[in-house]
């Protein structure tokens, strides 16, 4: 037995850090709860002490995040609620009817139900089938553009499966064409570099609480200088108050409405505890942990494994089906009996169990992060074991 | 306050913006503080930044290096209003 089932009475392991990080560094919470506590002002709303201390300490926030995706103009990240209103702000700001719109086959529901919406209302989208373990070709994306196509939009990595999509080599060729480049980051932004002006990403989504290790309630929008979006959100900013019309400077245009001061600060905070640890450790600790858990998976019998066979070819998500088993009883087993927390069913991207063959059942999916264990793994796996043996 | 120092504003566009140019002054060692805007200055932005007559090349020369855009200087004349300054 490992040392995990031995450690304590109760075993709780958390495998379901793609939905949400868990635990966050100390730091995120001391951050969050001191902001909470001692900067009760509004930022930017008003010239008394605390809301200028608000507003000091979303700046600060947003030049640590900056730093790490190398975003120059600090005033061009917007802070959102999630990855998924950052998603909404870019398709439905940029996108009107007559544009054309390349994606893949991989996004999540984030990215595709506001498409979907959006081809209602006469945007043409072409979704480029990637294959069945979830890779983009990206000769077949470039094919896919049209003199119109106005915005080409990839996941980074799957959230299902991991697999890792090379966007720089397509944030060139979109560059090269004028067109612009979404890329969806969620599961990537504090585990892999994302470098907006290497990369050529002109605009940047994900949320604050997955691998940058934020508090819920918190996302981010990059937009590059040049791209124009028209707010999803209007509304008071502190700024230009006898003027009706929406400000047009950055970021109060799309920063309507009361920010989640704790929430960002909290960000801030998971931002620095990341660029101080370098990418590269958590990343080379996420390789580590997934190829454990690869080698393990395979050796159980009647479990498929689905993806990258190669841990350097995926996130540390990993989604498997066993001996037919309803991937919902096998998590609800995981939970009850071994106080493993995994996600089961669609992981909101029906068109990516579409794509890797696992619509409409489903898998069941461990992810992983940075302050995950190699016991924690080998206790999950004596655990599937023993369980699949029953 | 003295006439040798004399109070001069620096505004911005944007909240981002002041905040922005006020670490930047306080990391060079500019005496500077942050305020409401005076109504009569128009601007979208509803701080400002004062700091003393005498700081007012390197205020400026700052701005410039960081590529901080001011909407514009003021300083205080003696009957309480706010006068833009010529700008060189
Ligand atoms: C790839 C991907 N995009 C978008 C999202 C949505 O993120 P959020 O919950 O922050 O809106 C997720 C979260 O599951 C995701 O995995």
């Amino acid at each position: 037995m490992s040392s995990v089932a031995r450690a304590g009475a109760v075993v709780q392991v958390y495998f379901d850090n793609a939905s949400t990080s868990y635990p966050k560094p100390e730091e995120v919470y001391r951050a969050t709860l001191g902001a909470l506590e001692n900067l009760g002002g509004n930022p930017g709303r008003a010239g008394h002490r605390k809301s200028l201390e608000a507003a000091r300490a979303v700046l600060e926030a947003r030049e640590t995040v900056a730093r790490l995706f190398n975003i120059e103009d600090t005033s061009r990240l917007i802070f959102t609620l999630n990855a998924t209103t950052a998603l909404n702000m870019a398709l439905k700001g940029l996108l009107s009817a007559g544009d054309h719109l390349v994606t893949t086959s991989m996004e999540h529901n984030s990215l595709m139900r506001p498409i979907h919406g959006l081809e209602q209302n006469g945007v043409e989208v072409e979704v480029v089938q990637c294959d069945i373990e979830g890779r983009l070709d990206p000769g077949a994306l470039i094919n896919a553009l049209k003199p119109r196509t106005r915005l080409i939009a990839v996941i980074h990595a799957s959230n299902v499966v991991g697999t890792i999509n090379p966007i720089a080599e397509i944030g060139k060729h979109a560059r090269t064409r004028g067109i612009p480049l979404l890329v969806d980051a969620a599961q990537t932004a504090g585990s892999l570099p994302i470098d907006v002006e290497a990369d050529c990403v002109d605009l940047l989504a994900c949320s604050g609480h997955k691998g940058l290790l934020g508090p819920q309630g918190t996302g981010l929008l990059y937009i590059k200088e040049g791209i124009e979006l028209e707010p999803l959100i209007e509304g008071g900013t502190g700024s230009s108050s006898e003027d009706l019309a929406q400000p047009s400077l950055f970021p109060d245009r799309y920063e309507s409405g009361t920010l989640n001061t704790p929430g960002v600060v909290g960000l801030g905070a998971g931002v620095k505890y990341i660029l101080e640890a370098g990418l590269e450790k958590i990343r080379g600790r996420e390789v580590k942990l997934t190829t454990l858990l690869l080698e393990g998976l395979n050796a159980i019998e009647g479990v498929e494994v689905y993806g990258p066979p190669k841990a350097e070819e995926r996130m540390p998500v990993v989604s498997f089906t066993a001996k037919g088993m309803d991937p919902a009883s096998i998590g609800q087993r995981l939970d009850d009996e071994f106080g493993i927390m995994t996600r089961v069913g669609l992981h909101c991207s029906p068109a990516a169990h579409k794509t890797i063959g696992t619509f409409p059942e489903g898998t069941v999916r461990v992810s992983m992060g940075y302050f995950n264990t190699g016991d924690e793994v080998e206790y999950f796996l004596d655990s599937l074991d023993s369980m699949l043996k029953r | 306050m003295t006439a040798a120092s004399a109070e001069i504003i620096v505004v911005f566009r944007t909240t981002h913006e002041t905040l922005t140019a006020e670490k930047g002054l306080k990391g060079a060692r500019i005496r500077t503080r942050t305020m409401v805007k005076p109504r009569s200055i128009s601007s979208e932005c509803a701080l400002a930044l004062s700091f003393n007559e005498e700081d007012r090349e390197r205020v400026r020369g700052l701005c410039e290096e960081k590529g901080w855009l001011p909407v514009g200087y003021y300083s205080l004349s003696e009957d309480g209003s706010w006068t833009a300054l010529e700008e060189d």
